[in-house]
């Protein structure tokens, strides 16, 4: 599974909607000359008007809210966007603040209300921070590079004893 | 438990005392959907011998009852509310 939208290279445009800067920084390692992104065709640019990926880091506080839609508009179709930190992907540790819409995937259901707008292909890069090699392995996922290794796991436990008086004291005699 | 939620700090590592949550060296968990950042459990609940109320899981009852002396035992089958009525009755008359 992956995503062949981009046939060249991919320019990012790096938003902070509302992170702690931690990621921000995580972001700027991927740039340094130890993970050397830019040899891949990878590349931060200043406007998201030249962008084709929009990176979002932190889960977009009510502040950062329409200037996160704006700058979502301005990237031209077809467009896609990285998750970067717990944050972006699931609200972290201000899942039920008040001030926060809640990760991308709440800002999603918001431009769905509001502006009638399907998400693009996004891809989740949890972690708080996430390493460089993690960030380097979501852009991979996102060019179909690499395969997907995390999957949504359900575990149901079936049978469990009954809870009698007896059991309950003599639990060593029935269970080891 | 939620990957979206989780700052990978490892106090449920530390706390548990079942070592049920071990913290891996695993960090690609990238995904496309966010579904996929989802584990889910579901255990069965124990239900209080009074009320009726479920208290806590069937895992949690047997593993206090392990750790505790035997003539405590019948207490962990009610829910923490009539727990603590039960135990006033036994003071009160222990007092008397």
């Amino acid at each position: 599974m992956g995503l062949k939208l981009f046939r060249k290279s991919l320019w990012v445009f790096h938003l902070n909607s509302g992170s702690c800067n931690g990621c921000d920084i995580e972001v700027l390692n991927v740039f340094t000359p130890y993970h050397d992104v830019e040899r891949l065709g990878i590349k931060l640019v200043a406007s998201p008007r030249h962008a084709d990926v929009i990176v979002f880091t932190g889960p977009i506080t009510r502040e950062t809210l329409p200037k996160a839609i704006r700058a979502f508009f301005a990237v031209p179709e077809p467009k896609a966007v990285v998750a970067i930190g717990s944050c972006a992907c699931g609200g972290g540790i201000w899942y039920d603040s008040y001030a926060v819409i809640g990760g991308v995937s709440a800002f999603y259901d918001i431009l769905r209300e509001n502006y009638g707008v399907k998400p693009p292909p996004t891809v989740y890069v949890p972690g708080c921070p996430p390493k460089p090699e993690a960030i380097i392995y979501g852009i991979a996922v996102l060019r179909g590079a690499l395969k997907q290794k995390q999957r949504k796991e359900h575990f149901i436990e079936e049978e469990v004893p009954t809870l009698t008086r007896d059991f309950i004291v003599n639990l060593e005699k029935y269970v080891k | 438990m939620f990957l979206g939620k989780c700052i990978f700090c490892g106090r449920c590592q530390d706390v548990c005392p079942t070592e049920a949550i071990k913290l891996t060296r695993e960090f690609e968990l990238s995904t496309l959907t966010v579904d996929d950042l989802y584990q889910v459990v579901e255990l069965k609940m124990a239900k209080c011998e009074i009320c009726g109320k479920p208290y806590a899981t069937v895992r949690q009852v047997l593993f206090t009852a392990r750790n505790i002396p035997k003539d405590q035992r019948p207490l962990i089958l009610l829910c923490d509310e009539c727990r603590s009525k039960v135990s006033a009755k036994y003071i009160s008359y222990a007092r008397w």
